[in-house]
């Protein structure tokens, strides 16, 4: 009954790979579009905006990540919603990204010097324009190291997904651990996993600080 | 710690959720969604051997696989499983994701509160495992003790309510981690059902069985309210033991049979 740690074995936390590289699409796709939206709500000379943006910032931040998982999948069937895995997850990943990157962008955004603004007015630049020529790609180098921080720890964070019923990489570890009484072997196999992952991205992070750099 | 959190939290919102699983309850039959849609939806952990675990070719089986394709078959509808933590067995239920929950669900007073369980398809006897060579007889002799148990379960709640003050109860996410925990010597003892026993004899004759804490019978979950569904089931639980399947998967999967179960 109880198995050997085999081929197969890999096979099946490869299909999970398949699924966490999914919800890590997923996440940042939805995150990086929320998070905008949140940024130019905080960085807003609108104070309205920017408050309602920081208050969703306080309030997701001081969220556990499950938490918001269990009431965008559970929560929200009990008031009606039938709500598919994915689409809770995309929702919860979305909001919860968010709140993180529309901090960490507003940061970048705020600490390109003041010099810069003035100078960008100086030539008779519009504040659309400044900041799209000027602000914008200089707090792209500051914001990169956080920001693709942020990424990796969103990729380790799916394994949460296991919550509303996804297969992933977590969980196909636990099956196959818990089938084959091998957690060692199997945990580390899926570490590895995680590992491939997300290094080329902490890499390309790298490159893309040199070459902002130049 | 995180694990901590996780289990914390995972806790409170399941208590929560039941808490409105009243609101949860639909209006129409179960029974009669399930023959219209020609499949049944059964929620089962994979990461419980012998009970959902994964074959060689990584498709489910285990008893509670079992059960639920006898169900299927005698529903004359597709079978659909979904996997499921055992944290999210009774969220999963009463907020309509699954129908009917077949997965190592022990039977308990506060458990039956967000749902109601069909008669028992399994008696399970919870006991207390320690190396061969160390002398524990009674819960007694746990004071000072390391015992791990896996979290949610109802071996996890036993002892927790059992216990003498001064054991110190350690909680693992799975059987795998309480039994390696056992292993390495992380815990001296773990509290465990006579499957996961088993396992463990089946690798290595260094740890024995010391003593049973409890029998807990298992049974079948259905949502709080769907009577129609619950008398199916309990007939053909009924009719599966007549016909000698029941017990059949029994000693497939559990090495044991029942010699009755529990009607209620």
């Amino acid at each position: 009954m109880f198995q050997q740690y085999s081929l197969a074995h890999v096979q099946f936390m490869l299909t999970g790979l398949g699924w966490t590289v999914t919800l890590a699409l997923i996440a940042l796709v939805g995150g990086s579009i929320a998070g905008s939206v949140l940024t130019l709500m905080r960085v807003s000379s609108n104070a309205i905006l920017s408050r309602i943006a920081q208050f969703y910032i306080f309030v997701v931040q001081g969220t556990p990540l499950l938490v918001t998982l269990f009431i965008a999948y559970f929560g929200a069937s009990y008031v009606g919603f039938a709500v598919q895995p994915l689409v809770a997850i995309a929702v919860a990943f979305s909001f919860y990204a968010a709140a993180f990157l529309g901090d960490i962008w507003r940061g970048a955004i705020q600490s390109v010097p003041g010099g810069q603004h003035e100078g960008a007015h100086a030539l008779g630049l519009s504040r659309v324009a400044a900041m799209r020529y000027i602000i914008i790609p200089q707090a792209i180098r500051i914001a990169t190291p956080p920001t693709v921080g942020f990424f990796v720890q969103l990729i380790k964070n799916t394994s949460l997904a296991s919550v509303v019923g996804i297969v992933e990489l977590t969980r196909t570890a636990q099956i196959v651990s818990n089938a084959t009484f091998k957690p060692l072997e199997v945990y580390l196999t899926a570490a590895l996993f995680y590992f491939l992952v997300c290094f080329p991205i902490t890499l390309f992070s790298r490159r893309l600080e040199k070459r902002l750099n130049v | 710690m995180l694990r901590f959190v996780r289990g914390l939290v995972v806790g409170a919102a399941a208590t929560l959720l039941i808490s409105s699983a009243a609101m949860a309850q639909q209006a129409g039959s179960t029974l009669d969604t399930i023959i219209q849609r020609g499949k049944i939806v059964v929620g089962i952990s994979l990461s419980t051997p012998p009970y959902g675990m994964t074959d060689a070719s990584m498709k489910p089986s285990g008893f509670d696989v079992a059960v639920a394709n006898l169900i299927a078959r005698d529903l004359g509808v597709q079978l659909e499983i979904v996997d499921q933590v055992s944290q999210a067995r009774i969220p999963n239920l009463t907020s309509n994701k699954v129908d009917i929950v077949v997965s190592s669900l022990g039977i308990t007073a506060e458990r039956a509160k967000a749902i109601m369980y069909t008669n028992s398809i399994y008696v399970d006897e919870q006991m207390v495992i320690a190396p061969a060579g160390t002398q524990i007889a009674s819960l007694q002799d746990l004071v000072g003790k390391r015992v791990g148990v896996t979290r949610s379960t109802t071996n996890d709640t036993i002892i927790t309510e059992k216990a003498v003050e001064g054991t110190n109860i350690q909680r693992f996410d799975d059987d795998a981690a309480t039994n390696q925990a056992l292993f390495s010597g992380q815990v001296d003892a773990i509290v465990s059902g006579v499957a996961a026993a088993n396992a463990i004899n089946a690798q290595t004759d260094q740890f024995q069985r010391k003593f049973a804490v409890r029998q807990s019978p298992m049974g079948i979950g259905v949502r709080r309210g769907d009577f129609d569904l619950r008398q199916w089931l309990n007939t053909e639980i009924m009719l599966l033991w007549n016909s000698g399947e029941l017990q059949a998967a029994q000693k497939e999967w559990l090495g044991v049979v029942n010699k009755e179960l529990p009607r209620f």
